[in-house]
């Protein structure tokens, strides 16, 4: 079949089967398995039967990467302090896109941390180890490098004026060697980063839009005090992707968003939540995504759970049920 | 001989359901008592940096978090006494955390400081030992250096520098090294004579059973040789023969050709637990014997389960131990 007939066929498919049609929006899982000791175990059943306890189900990428194909996430986003294990028992980023697009999954992105930018005499060891973050993403076959743009805010913030605009410079200056390579620099604030509620406007406005994108985690920026569909309407141009998760407590207090090691917390208090099971209007945000006609990816997030493939579903289900019929 | 259990049988690093629990303080509030209430007096803490680095302070592995949810050593100290734990009997310090790129440098002088701070620590909390894994798996640096030819002759090197220097501290701190040997060592790659005939003498060594039994060597012969030099013990379990080279994998604890659980909680492996304990009465052996289950898949399971085995063992009279 010559190309034009192929895409003759294409589109009678896609006349037959509205479904067929691309969406508009691709769901990736961002990995927080933790470290998977096993690429594949084919002695499932013995292995079970050693102590016949669950934890044979989340051993192995092979099934994680089923769960994730089964509930139709066809992206996984990465974890970079997963790589110390992954990478030597895979052999290399090649061979971990490879195994997983067997199984019909691809690496959307991977999370980085844009290490000391407020200080400019770090600044080139900061580009550097961010270039071989962008560098092992492309090898990995991903385009979405969604960076925390700051340490923590304890013993760090506030900022000065200079050190936002320092900080600014230096994920320009990623962003210009990532865009060269394919890849979208996004900002990922979090509620507990130096850059917060005070001023991370003032520095997204001060980053340069054509190198350096947004990825809006809807939880985080809600716990830092935004009302996340005024943002996305704001901003709507410079955010690339999504990290979807819920959050029970928006608009936190300064004094917990700049206390010590708050992201976890010494009783259990869960900051996140899956789509749906806190408070926030992911069907006015969906409303908003097709007013701006968004395209790329979502990452379902769901850090702090105590069962990944539950929350995988749950949020499956959610999006199905509530959200793709306003946007899909 | 006193029996303490290692804090290695909660699995921070690899997921399970609720694993996510591990990383609050809440967790390990509620662990110490149930840890007293299983029979055990004292325990082992893994020391493990990355918990500095994640905002993960609840988990009790390194100095920082303590200091952040504690305040100082002592008022952790005097915590786990009024849980029922009355000594953190010693520290263990493995460098494989460093082992993550292709720059030695960094490896050795991450594992120089971060192995300085975990002797420090262990003195403050009380420690009579730190023990010391003395390389990364042999698979693993491999991976990593392997295009160098010379990498096991220039990694040795360094290596009997960076544990003598450990040495140096540890006997400043009053604290005893006690050098772990895994299965998966580069070590068993080397002349091992040759590599203790460069050691310093201050150093002791560890007798793990399940990783020696692993390597195909006699425990209880080990230590009948070499009883004076012994500086702890790990009552460790397998089931596991290494017929397939697994130690000289990236990650030997997870044999990839055929998935299983190398370390079996203790008691439920192959180990001849009964011979060995009958050794260490017969030798007076007055040091430590910490029970690790590190690879349990479920820590509140492997706590009782390893009570039971030392009561079956105290039962038919071959255990004794002066804090259970």
């Amino acid at each position: 079949m010559d190309l034009q007939n192929q895409q003759i066929d294409s589109d009678f498919k896609k006349i037959r089967n509205p479904k067929s049609q691309i969406p508009n929006i691709k769901y990736s899982h961002m990995n927080h398995w933790k470290n998977i000791p096993y690429q594949r175990i084919d002695n499932f059943r013995d292995f079970y039967y050693e102590d016949k306890t669950n934890s044979a189900y989340y051993t192995d990428w092979d099934r994680i990467l089923r769960y994730q194909k089964a509930l139709g996430f066809n992206g996984i986003e990465l974890a970079p302090w997963d790589f110390p294990e992954m990478l030597p028992l895979f052999g290399s980023p090649q061979a971990f896109k490879d195994f997983a697009a067997e199984r019909g999954v691809e690496v959307s992105g991977m999370f980085h941390l844009i290490d000391k930018p407020y200080d400019r005499t770090h600044h080139k060891q900061t580009l550097e180890e961010s270039k071989k973050a962008v560098d092992l993403l492309v090898e990995f076959g991903g385009t979405q490098l969604n960076s925390a743009p700051i340490n923590n805010y304890y013993g760090l913030g506030p900022l000065s004026r200079d050190q936002i605009k320092a900080s600014a410079e230096i994920i320009t200056e990623v962003g210009k060697y990532a865009t060269d390579k394919g890849v979208q620099i996004g900002i990922h604030n979090e509620f507990f980063l130096a850059i917060n509620k005070d001023n991370h406007r003032e520095y997204l406005e001060l980053t340069d839009p054509r190198y350096v994108h947004y990825c809006l985690d809807t939880a985080q920026v809600a716990l830092l005090g935004e009302d996340i569909l005024e943002f996305y309407d704001t901003y709507h141009d410079r955010i690339c992707t999504f990290h979807l998760k819920d959050t029970a407590t928006p608009a936190l207090p300064d004094d917990i968003r700049y206390s010590r090691d708050i992201e976890i917390v010494d009783d259990g208090t869960r900051w996140f939540w899956e789509p749906g099971e806190g408070v926030l209007d992911f069907k006015g945000l969906y409303q908003l995504l097709k007013k701006h006609q968004f395209k790329g990816w979502v990452t379902v997030e769901t850090d702090g759970t105590p069962d990944l493939l539950a929350s995988m579903a749950l949020s499956r289900y959610y999006i199905d049920n509530e959200l793709g019929s306003i946007y899909s | 001989m006193r029996i303490g259990i290692s804090l290695d049988m909660v699995n921070v690093h690899h997921q399970e359901p609720n694993r996510n629990r591990y990383e609050s303080k809440y967790y390990w509030d509620e662990l110490y008592p149930m840890i007293a209430t299983a029979g055990f007096r004292a325990v082992e803490i893994p020391f493990d940096p990355f918990w500095i680095f994640r905002g993960g302070s609840g988990v009790p592995f390194t100095k920082y978090c303590i200091e952040v949810k504690f305040e100082t050593v002592a008022k952790f100290v005097a915590h786990l006494q009024a849980n029922g734990i009355e000594k953190v009997a010693g520290i263990h310090f493995n460098p494989t955390i460093f082992m993550r790129n292709e720059n030695l440098d960094f490896y050795f002088g991450a594992s120089g400081y971060f192995g300085g701070e975990a002797i420090r620590y262990a003195a403050e909390l009380g420690c009579d030992y730190i023990a010391i894994t003395p390389t990364p798996p042999y698979g693993l640096v491999q991976h990593y250096h392997g295009k160098n030819p010379n990498w096991e002759g220039d990694f040795m090197n360094r290596t009997i520098q960076l544990i003598n220097g450990f040495a140096t501290i540890a006997q400043e701190k009053g604290i005893k090294i006690s050098l772990r040997n895994e299965y998966w060592s580069v070590l068993r790659s080397q002349d091992y004579q040759t590599f203790l005939s460069q050691l310093d003498d201050s150093i002791h060594f560890n007798i793990d059973l399940a990783n020696l039994s692993i390597a195909g060597q006699n425990s209880t012969e080990l230590l009948k040789n070499n009883a004076s030099k012994i500086g702890s013990i790990y009552l460790t379990d397998t089931a596991f023969m290494d017929d397939n080279e697994t130690w000289k994998t990236p990650l030997p604890e997870y044999p990839q050709h055929r998935a299983t659980q190398v370390f079996k909680d203790v008691g439920l492996g192959k180990v001849d637990l009964s011979g060995f304990c009958q050794t260490l009465k017969e030798i007076n052996y007055d040091g430590w014997a910490i029970v690790s289950n590190r690879q349990t898949r479920e820590p509140m399971r492997a706590l009782l389960r390893s009570r039971k085995t030392i009561l079956d063992l105290a039962g038919a009279g071959i255990l004794e131990s002066k804090n259970n």
